[in-house]
């Protein structure tokens, strides 16, 4: 991390020009610092003729997200590396690798805790997680939801799981997180598939609801598997609140290559660019940026990632930035929507894949 | 899908029979006049290589007397990716005088659809109907039982598909007298002579720009004749305007040809940052936005042939002349696609140094063009056998 630390301003304080400003500064000290730091990160840079010091945020170089799939990249010593955070990817598929030191996974937590303190307050509330014991207990188990509910437990006390190990609703569990509670403001927590399946289509089947009207639900990890039923934002909304009694619901946006820096979604239905981070979009076909209201390819920018070169990153989502500053909710900086991965194609050529 | 293993008749015909060369020409007919047909380009050009004139013209040098039979019944495993190869698969059998069994991938799609559709018909017509059975067309997943029974029971077996596919059918063993054409993996190259391409007029540099197009992009360049390098011949000094007399003008051919994706952006983008990781012999890439990536080869490496792209992206190096291709060339390598460059020229690159790679050199447009002579194989000589009358 910079010798600066986490700045002092506000998570969603800034306004888009001292934004852009910061931003921008941060970016090329992070380019340069990995450019030293990290010899396959300065091949890539030269390789692709891309500038290390850039006069505009859409000038940044940036790395495809995909490539920690395939190349562990550190810009720190062996000896720094606290902890190496893997994604959970589909079967059969590479994992990401990202290599943490202190103070890189410091500045995440830090970061994290500002942001989610905006939306949830100071203190520590208590948490409902959906899901099952096993997701944090089994070691064998650790995937991204186990880093999700491990890095959101943090906000949280008296931490319930909602589900049994056979990820079944815990009526019991939950009845009685409901009874110790009261009418107190919970946070409750889950990846959004497994509180959909798990949570609010169980009880739907069950015929029961329980009710957790004081509690805020916080949900990320993607939309596809809802997508694959039909089921979008406005409906998922509504269905947790007929089955949970939950009115606010928070989704927020972020990935395994770039944690700490999410995007939490707002009162108004967007997701926010905290202080710490910020979002380009640009065209999937020739990558050029593209303004206001055009959907492409997300651009991640963070100054977070200090022992890997994740400050910049283009993913594989698409999505538009709807407006800067100006969101109903109040809080300044970008605010953007994801609408969802890139579609794949067919690949064509004379090899056949032996394997079907 | 088309016929059945209890009809298939295992036997043998003349190669280029004329009741055979008059159902493809009808085939072809057929197809050329489908509306549906029409619009996919990979099935016009099968149907145009079918065609009556152009059978005639092949037939023409195996007429010469002799007593020249198909072996029986071949067997082929066609490959997933490339629909209208089964096509050609089975035109080669057919035409040099065989039954077929094909496998066909299980991957649908709409060119074998049409193509089936169309063969059917043809089969169901007088006097066509004869030939029924020499065709059997299958689609299984996959099941070493099966496969195994066909390669046991034939005596030709064509299998396409790369290394895996070709490894993994020699394990099932085969008919003691059966014999194989196997496509396995290769790889592909581009020559350009650069006085030659300073000298062209403009209308033929843009004839050589759309040429190349389609020898790059046209099957994505996934395909065994795809050009993956591309190498200007000539003095530094000639080289230099050469590409820059080229560049603009093909790039103009890319962007009013290529629909590129989304996703193969991505997919293009992530395999140059494993490229550049990957290889020390590789220069800064010049991107003309995702359609065309020119990677500077600084020097052949011995590991050349593992430097592949897909979807236009061009290794390119400069040499002073042909013959500096040489230790690039071993078995696998299939195509050179050449412009600017006699006949005599290309045939002293192989002659000379002994080469046990290059099968076919064609002008810059044709790499991609399916025929009798391929991957090294002389299609009708190995599907079929001279019977010594003596």
């Amino acid at each position: 991390m910079s010798a600066a630390g986490l700045p002092d301003h506000p998570v969603f304080g800034l306004g888009a020009a001292d934004k852009a400003r910061y931003l921008l500064a941060e970016m090329n000290r992070l380019t340069a610092h990995h450019q030293a730091a990290c010899p396959p990160y300065q091949r890539l840079l030269a390789g692709l003729g891309m500038q290390a010091q850039a006069s505009s945020l859409a000038e940044v170089p940036f790395l495809p997200v995909r490539l920690f799939k395939h190349h562990r990249l550190q810009s720190i010593a062996d000896t720094e590396v606290i902890k190496t955070m893997t994604s959970s990817g589909t079967s059969g598929q590479a994992v990401s690798q990202i290599v943490l030191d202190k103070a890189t996974s410091a500045a995440q937590v830090k970061a994290l805790s500002r942001i989610m303190t905006d939306f949830i307050g100071p203190r520590r509330l208590p948490m409902l997680v959906v899901d099952c014991r096993a997701t944090v207990a089994d070691r064998l188990r650790f995937s991204a939801r186990t880093a999700g509910v491990l890095g959101f437990s943090m906000f949280g006390r008296e931490i319930t799981y909602a589900l049994t190990d056979a990820m079944e609703p815990d009526l019991a569990a939950i009845d009685d997180f409901v009874r110790r509670h009261g009418d107190a403001p919970v946070l409750v927590f889950g990846f959004t598939f497994v509180v959909w399946k798990y949570l609010v289509r169980a009880l739907e089947q069950a015929g029961r609801t329980v009710s957790l009207g004081a509690g805020l639900l916080v949900h990320g990890g993607g939309w596809k598997q809802l997508a694959n039923e039909a089921v979008g934002a406005d409906e998922f909304r509504a269905r947790v609140l007929a089955a949970t009694g939950i009115a606010r619901v928070h989704n927020y946006y972020g990935m395994v290559e770039q944690t700490g820096s999410i995007f939490m979604e707002c009162e108004a239905g967007h997701l926010h660019a905290p202080v710490y981070s910020d979002i380009l979009v640009r065209d999937p076909v020739d990558f050029s940026p593209l303004p206001l209201g055009q959907a492409g390819l997300i651009q991640l920018l963070s100054v977070l990632p200090h022992s890997y070169p994740g400050h910049s990153l283009l993913s594989e989502d698409i999505g538009e930035v709807l407006g800067e500053d100006d969101c109903a909710c109040g809080r300044r900086g970008r605010y953007f929507r994801v609408h969802g991965r890139l579609q794949g194609a067919e690949v064509r050529g004379c090899s056949d894949t032996f394997s079907r | 899908m088309l016929g059945s293993p209890e009809a298939l008749e295992r036997r043998s015909a003349p190669v280029f029979d004329p009741a055979r060369v008059d159902l493809l020409a009808h085939w072809s007919t057929r197809l050329l006049a489908d509306p549906r047909a029409r619009q996919y380009p990979d099935i016009v050009t099968f149907a145009f290589w079918c065609r009556r004139a152009q059978q005639e013209r092949s037939a023409e040098r195996w007429r010469d007397g002799r007593v020249r039979v198909g072996l029986g019944l071949v067997f082929h495993m066609t490959p997933s990716n490339v629909p209208v190869n089964f096509a050609y698969s089975l035109a080669f059998a057919f035409l040099s005088g065989n039954a077929s069994a094909v496998r066909l991938s299980e991957r649908r799609s709409p060119q074998v659809d049409i193509l089936v559709q169309t063969l059917a018909q043809t089969l169901q017509m007088q006097p066509f109907s004869a030939l029924a059975g020499s065709v059997l067309l299958m689609r299984y997943a996959h099941d070493d039982r099966v496969s195994s029974y066909w390669l046991h029971n034939s005596l030709g077996r064509l299998i396409w598909g790369g290394d895996a596919t070709v490894a993994a059918m020699r394990r099932l063993g085969a008919h003691p007298r059966s014999r194989e054409i196997a496509f396995v993996d290769r790889y592909s190259l581009a020559a350009l002579h650069a006085q030659g391409v300073l000298g062209v007029d403009d209308a033929a540099l843009g004839k050589l720009c759309e040429a190349l197009y389609n020898d790059i992009y046209l099957m994505d360049q996934r395909a065994c004749s795809s050009p993956q390098l591309l190498a200007w011949v000539g003095p530094k000094d000639v080289v230099a305007p050469a590409q820059e007399r080229l560049w603009p003008r093909f790039l103009a051919v890319v962007e009013s040809r290529q629909q590129l994706s989304g996703v193969r952006a991505v997919d293009k983008f992530v395999a140059l940052c494993n490229e550049i990781l990957a290889f020390d012999n590789l220069g800064p890439v010049t991107r003309h936005g995702n359609r065309l990536y020119r990677l500077p080869v600084t020097h052949l490496d011995a590991n050349q042939q593992a430097q592949r792209g897909a979807d236009g992206v061009v290794h390119e190096v400069v040499l002073d002349q042909l013959g500096d291709l040489v230790p690039l060339v071993d078995s696998r390598v299939q195509t050179l696609a050449y412009f600017g460059f006699s006949a005599a020229e290309l045939q002293s690159l192989v002659l000379d140094h002994g080469l046990t790679g290059i099968d076919r050199m064609v002008p810059i447009g044709k790499a991609l063009d399916m025929g009798w002579i391929w991957d090294g194989y002389e299609v009708v000589g190995s599907l079929s056998r001279l019977v010594d009358l003596v």
